[in-house]
């Protein structure tokens, strides 16, 4: 018995499926419901799945995308594909399967494509949205002596480096 | 001139994985570009899920020929299953009786140049394919 773990991350809000070799069907099948519980779970604002480390595209595969790719709307997250190499492009022709994904170039356009980056702000928000909060001067004086410590532990330790560095 | 003949018998589901990989190698070798090597492996893939899927077991066999000088690829896929009762509505594709989406055999079909289909109501099933380098 095989086993196939797929590690899947989120990663700006997005969750990131790559697909690293061809799977048999039932390491597939699990990657689907993994996704539909880590989607749910997570409430991650889509999926990404990247097919750069994979060859071939079969038929199968296709409709495991494919139905991921509804299931994952139904939830209320979007797929995007990415990384599909020109033979398996040319083969999804002749096999006249349908994705019904967007498609990316790479897991980074992916990303993008989900959430741009001008919509995305990270952490710093938070902090932004203290200070508009916080417009008591106790909390500034706190941040600013905090700012002093910083200040002094960065002058205190710039001395010892540069004797070490002598 | 004697080429080398791969048999792949299939009969489970790491058999599909394992026919795919050797018939990509041996596509390799035969100087396939990597289109042609993705089509081969492609349909070697769509056969071999269609044996586990409709006969349980069955063999798929990959060879280099030649002819006129040019190198291609045959994939033979034969089992003893149930065969195919309406052969005219699977090669026109959409149309399956395993719950899929009925693609493979048509789509076989338009990924390889040569395509041959041999099949008896509860006899089995032989299909021979070439793609040519």
């Amino acid at each position: 018995m095989l086993l196939h773990k797929t590690t899947m991350y989120i990663t700006r809000e997005c969750l990131v499926v790559p697909i690293q070799a061809e799977l048999p069907d039932d390491a597939l099948l699990q990657i689907q419901i993994d996704i539909l519980e880590k989607v749910n779970a997570s409430s991650v604002r889509g999926v990404v799945i990247d097919f750069s480390g994979v060859n071939i595209l079969d038929s199968f595969l296709g409709r495991m995308v494919s139905d991921t790719t509804k299931m994952t709307q139904l939830l209320g997250a979007e797929t995007v594909v990415t990384g599909l190499n020109p033979g398996i492009v040319a083969s999804f022709i002749d096999l006249g399967v349908d994705l019904n994904a967007r498609i990316a170039f790479n897991l980074d356009q992916g990303i993008n494509l989900l959430t741009p980056e001008e919509d995305f702000v990270p952490d710093i928000e938070e902090e932004g949205d203290e200070e508009e909060n916080s417009c008591d001067s106790e909390d500034y004086n706190e941040e600013e002596s905090l700012k002093d410590d910083y200040e002094e532990s960065t002058t205190n330790y710039e001395p010892p480096t540069t004797n070490y560095e002598l | 001139m004697r080429h080398k003949e791969k048999r792949v018998s299939i009969k489970n589901e790491i058999d599909i994985v394992e026919a795919v990989f050797e018939s990509k190698t041996l596509a390799e070798t035969a100087g396939f570009s990597l289109t042609a090597q993705c089509a081969v492996s492609t349909a070697v893939s769509e056969l071999a899920r269609n044996i586990f899927k409709y006969a349980v077991k069955g063999v798929i066999i990959l060879r280099i020929i030649e002819k006129d000088g040019n190198i291609g690829m045959e994939v033979v896929a034969e089992d003893n299953g149930p065969g195919i009762e309406n052969l005219n509505l699977v090669m026109k594709g959409n149309y399956s009786t395993g719950g899929s989406l009925g693609l493979g055999i048509s789509g076989v079909k338009r990924l390889m140049d040569e395509f041959s289909i041999d099949t008896k109501k509860r006899q089995g099933l032989r299909i021979i394919t070439r793609k040519w380098a």
